[in-house]
């Protein structure tokens, strides 16, 4: 399996995960509490999400933690950024479009 | 709710139009307009169900055959499609939601499910929908010399 970004979030569950931990660090215990999968099944996708450099794992005392780095995620936007030129040339193509035709139809 | 950072995945546009919301149905709808400013399509029917598809080349020169469902028509307001590439994993959906604004139309365009094209990898590229856009170009241009002419 490849390890990057696209691959990180090609899963809803990974998806969710970043999610949840966009905005707050929570132990392993406390991330799969929120899910109804199997807890090895959670720290299989914890295990791709740090391969693929979107999570971070702290040791503090007797917990781990883990804290998302969504800077990877730019490489995402990058790619998603191609669609939204595509959109503003066909807009601007069929705002073109009505103008001609407005001005044909005078 | 989707934070802004993870929401990366959906394309939102909007733009106001200088014509009626039936004008700008016809222009995305009627396949004689829409090969105009979109793409040249042999059919198009704005009919739950109805399915088309075109072709793009990405910028690597990969054929990209994109396969098309129509989920949603509501004439004069709402046109949705499925968005799907053949033999690529992922669907993603495309929304044009119109509202009159006075003489205008203010145009809505979402883009979504990105993500999920996400399992075919950053080489998966989006810019392939090359068609058309070269004879888009030029007559941008020569509309653009005309008037500066």
């Amino acid at each position: 399996m490849r390890r990057d970004v696209f691959q990180a979030i090609a899963d809803s569950t990974r998806r969710e995960i970043l999610q949840l931990l966009a905005h707050q660090q929570l132990n392993l215990n406390a991330v799969a509490a929120n899910f109804d999968i199997s807890r090895p099944a959670i720290s299989k996708h914890i295990k791709i999400l740090t391969e693929c450099g979107l999570l971070v794992i702290h040791q503090q005392g007797r917990e781990r933690y883990c804290q998302a780095n969504l800077n990877k995620l730019k490489e995402v936007q990058d790619w998603v950024a191609q669609y939204s030129a595509f959109w503003d040339k066909k807009l601007q193509a069929l705002n073109s479009f009505l103008v001609k035709e407005k001005k044909n139809r005078k | 709710m989707e934070s802004t950072q993870l929401n990366t995945t959906t394309v939102r546009k909007e733009v106001v139009l200088d014509a009626s919301s039936d004008r700008v149905w016809r222009a995305l709808t009627d396949k004689d307009q829409m090969k105009e400013w979109y793409f040249t399509l042999t059919d198009f029917k704005p009919e739950v169900g109805f399915e088309f598809s075109f072709s793009g080349t990405g910028s690597k020169g990969d054929e990209y055959v994109h396969l098309c469902r129509v989920t949603q028509a509501i004439p004069g307001k709402l046109l949705q499609y499925t968005w799907t590439y053949k033999t690529y994993a992922g669907t993603s959906l495309v929304t044009f939601e119109l509202t009159p604004e006075g003489n205008k139309t203010r145009l809505r365009l979402t883009h979504e499910g990105l993500e999920s094209f996400a399992q075919n990898g950053p080489d998966f590229l989006a810019s392939s929908f090359n068609q058309g856009w070269s004879a888009l170009i030029e007559e941008g241009i020569g509309t653009y010399l005309k008037r500066t002419a």
